[in-house]
């Protein structure tokens, strides 16, 4: 027990990997703040990660977490015009908008400055163009210019604030950002930005007049540094929105608890440890007197731990089932490859259980991380998805399906290279038996999401099933592993075969998940970025390299 | 399995029932699948309905004939068959598999018969308007090069309003949905067909599909209209499959407790 409390406590103090640059004033209410972005009320601190994230690619900012930055360009926005915040990368974008620029970079607004009409009529008239046509620095072009103009916006959104400066009288031209006042909840919910309701004037609602002083007085006391007036400002106005909304529109739990899940960071944590999980199990390996291997087990189980409180807390900050969309796959089935290592070190066979529950875990969750930059993961559900009941079960059963195939793939690996380290050995038999059961249930799962997924689309398409590039990804799969337990039933194939096909397996897992997304057809593809795509096919190429060396290898030796 | 009884018939039927042909047919379906889906990428859904996913017969480059997947559907079928004949063992142990391949049966027959009986119409409706003529959206019609075919249903259905909801200050649908009326000789109910909530009446469904504006605030709304008579057969499959799946899942891991018991763990 002392082992994983020293290692919980190395986990908690892995925080001090986020920005610690202090920010003039205690930046808590303003954290707390509710912002209503892309359908969803979330916390400030959740609204300025994202657009960290998409301005720079990065979470933090010269050490600055994304909050103080944020803060800082709201309230103090001269001060910000020479931070390096935008991500360019591509090059050509920069020579197109007459700037001098080497390679991928990020920029400041005031370097980028000079170059911004152009980039502006670039970017419209690529904006015109039909979306198949437009290349990699088109579709830069137009990034910048949207995140350029997103941060222009910002920098007035507080103008009104501040004496000497001129802030726009007309709603419509006054920048919208950040949506923190609730105008209208019916039917079409709107929220204005400070300088939109500002703009509005005396048209609006005694309450909301009183709301934007109070945004305005906070505004002037962090410029002034003065931490009482602006945390009695900002608390002031949250309760001022919270009386005017109706009971439960703004849940302060839920927006306290986003904010520890934002700064806990719980799937990089999870990422590390298994990453560790993985170190320790190939040291325990070369150096066996060393003992790490419950070391390694214990940092597995850690991990679990926090990708565990991870997925909890989403589905309570969302009220939703815990696979929703794309990323909370990745992160899902990362999770049930863990659980399935965990219970495999614990069951018998330890080594292998570490190894393929922390790969399962490490790769998917990187995967989830770079996924993570294209915007909020927690975005809200399109209308074709927004059915509970078959969502939570269909999406859940498949993922598990995923999952049982993606870690008997791992495990054919060993099998392979236990087989060329030592032909005909038990070793390779004995490691095929858990190989062979994870691959059970991953049919077994694909099998029930699949049909789940036929009747989902029976009650609200009209049809069980309609040939849909994704129907037919888990039709692959299941047919994928229907072959190998027929042909090894057969005698066609035996453990080393099973561990060939399993490999097979995962490229048809990868293939029905986001190789469907990559045609770009049916109901299901939703968004898929083109650097993925590469990394796919690189996957899919040296899986099939690795299968082509081992497997005449492995023949050669049985038959040399 | 060698059978050396002077049956040649039976001898034929059993066989037919080889796991062999089993994993070459499924390797063939397989790719069929691919090819289906890589072909519907470039062409569209109803032409890879049209030429491969309903296809008995797929001319490669318009020549070469190769077996398309109802051909290769009912192969399995065929294989299945004998082989829950004459190849499943009938024990208790063997009582999920046995389950699971009998709703596979179930799966590629309904499969069929719905292939052979389901229609599939779109009704489009301005606000206000009421019509009994939907047009239906077949392979074969659009084979013949002529689109669209007219059928009367035996029921009216009149628009009243059509609404969308937007996820707030956001592109993101939250819902579509229909308030319409079914006219029925006499008779007028109302009803509303939303996203995922259809309307059900007699064989027929209808589906919220799509919906258009018209710029100066007329929104028309279009329903996919389906008659199809085997629509439980999947369900009923389904239930099979996964009650079969359950039941073997129980009876490996009680075989799996059993094994590792101490004293009985296998060198």
């Amino acid at each position: 027990m002392s082992k994983i409390t020293i290692l919980a406590l190395l986990a908690f103090w892995l925080p001090g990997l986020e920005g610690q640059a202090a920010a003039p004033l205690r930046l808590e209410p303003f954290r707390r703040l509710a912002v209503l972005e892309q359908g969803r009320k979330k916390p400030m601190d959740t609204f300025a990660r994202n657009l960290l994230k998409q301005f720079s690619g990065r979470s933090t900012l010269d050490g600055m977490d994304a909050c103080t930055w944020l803060a800082r360009v709201l309230f103090t926005p001269q001060e910000t015009l020479a931070d390096k915040l935008f991500l360019v990368n591509q090059p050509d974008v920069l020579a197109a908008m007459g700037l001098e620029g080497e390679g991928r970079g990020r920029f400041s607004f005031a370097q980028l400055h000079p170059g911004l009409g152009r980039l502006q009529q670039l970017a419209f008239q690529y904006a015109d163009q039909d979306e198949s046509s437009r290349g990699r620095v088109e579709n830069e072009s137009i990034r910048l210019f949207y995140n350029v103009s997103a941060y222009y916006r910002l920098l007035s959104a507080f103008s009104f604030a501040r004496p000497g400066e001129a802030a726009s009288r007309d709603p419509r031209s006054a920048p919208e950002l950040p949506a923190l006042l609730p105008f209208s909840d019916k039917p079409d919910e709107q929220w204005l930005g400070p300088a939109q309701a500002f703009a509005r004037g005396s048209s609006l609602p005694a309450a909301m007049q009183k709301e934007i002083s109070l945004l305005a007085k906070a505004a002037q006391a962090y410029e002034k540094a003065s931490e009482n007036d602006f945390a009695r400002a900002l608390d002031a106005f949250s309760r001022s929105v919270q009386n005017r909304l109706q009971p439960g529109t703004i849940d302060a739990n839920q927006l306290s608890l986003e904010i520890f899940y934002n700064r806990l960071d719980p799937f990089s944590k999870a990422e590390l440890i298994y990453g560790l999980a993985l170190l320790l199990l190939i040291l325990s390996l070369a150096v066996p007197r060393f003992r790490l291997e419950r070391w390694a087990k214990l940092c597995l189980l850690l991990g679990f731990l926090f990708h565990t409180f991870g997925l909890t807390a989403r589905m309570l900050i969302m009220n939703r089932p815990p696979v929703t969309n794309l990323y909370e796959t990745f992160v899902f089935v990362a999770w049930a490859g863990v659980v399935m290592g965990l219970l495999m070190a614990w069951w018998q066979k330890q080594a292998l259980g570490i190894l393929a529950g922390a790969i399962t875990g490490l790769a998917f969750l990187v995967i989830a991380g770079r996924y993570s930059l294209d915007g909020d993961t927690m975005g809200m559900l399109a209308a074709v998805l927004d059915s509970n009941l078959w969502l939570a079960t269909h999406v859940v059963t498949i993922s598990l399906g995923y999952a049982g195939c993606v870690v008997a793939g791992i495990i054919g690996h060993v099998v392979i290279v236990q087989e060329l380290l030592t032909p005909r050995s038990a070793a390779a038999a004995s490691t095929a038996r858990p190989m062979y059961a994870a691959l059970a249930f991953g049919l077994a799962f694909t099998c029930i999401g699949t049909v789940m997924g036929g009747i989902w689309a029976d009650q609200s398409w009209g049809r069980f099933w309609g040939w849909d590039p994704k129907e037919n990804g888990a039709l692959l799969i299941i047919i994928c592993c229907a072959i190998l337990f027929h042909a090894r039933l057969a005698g066609w194939i035996g453990h080393i075969g099973l561990a060939a096909g399993s490999i097979g397996a995962i490229i048809a897992v990868v293939m029905a998940w986001f190789g469907v997304n990559l045609l770009g057809v049916g109901l299901h593809a939703y968004g898929f970025t083109s650097g993925a795509a590469r990394g796919l096919l690189a996957f899919v190429g040296a899986e099939i390299l690795f299968l082509a060396v081992a497997i005449s290898l492995v023949h050669k030796k049985s038959h040399g | 399995m060698p059978d050396k009884k002077n049956q040649p018939v039976l001898g034929f039927a059993r066989s037919l029932a080889s796991l062999k042909l089993t994993v070459v047919f499924l390797i063939l379906l397989g790719l069929l699948v691919i090819a289906g889906t890589v072909y519907q990428a470039e062409n569209g859904i109803y032409a890879a309905q049209r030429e491969i996913f309903g296809a008995w017969i797929i001319r490669l480059f318009g020549i070469v004939p190769l077996p398309g997947l109802l051909f290769i559907s009912m192969l399995l079928f065929i294989n299945l068959l004998a082989a829950v004949f004459f190849r499943l063992q009938y024990r208790w142990r063997r009582a999920g598999l046995l389950l699971v391949h009998y709703s596979l049966l179930l799966f590629i027959g309904g499969g069929f018969f719905i292939a052979v009986t389901a229609q599939e119409y779109f009704l489009t409706l301005r606000e206000g308007e009421s019509s009994n003529v939907a047009i239906s959206v077949g392979a074969k019609e659009t084979r013949l090069d002529q689109n669209q075919k007219k059928v009367i249903l035996p029921i009216k259905i009149k628009l009243l309003d059509f609404e969308k909801t937007m996820h707030p200050g956001s592109g993101i649908p939250r819902s579509f949905s229909s308030r319409v009326e079914i006219i029925f000789a006499n008779t007028r109910r109302r009803a509303v067909i939303s996203m995922n909530r259809p309307l059900r009446y007699r064989d027929y469904t209808f589906y919220q599909s799509s919906y258009a504006e018209d710029g100066l605030g007329g929104e028309s709304s279009t329903f996919s209209v389906v008659r199809n008579s085997g629509r439980w057969l999947p369900y009923i499959a389904s239930a099979l499959l996964f009650l079969g799946l359950a039941g073997h899942f129980l009876v490996m891991l009680a075989a799996a407790l059993k094994k590792t018991r101490p004293g009985k763990v296998r060198p």
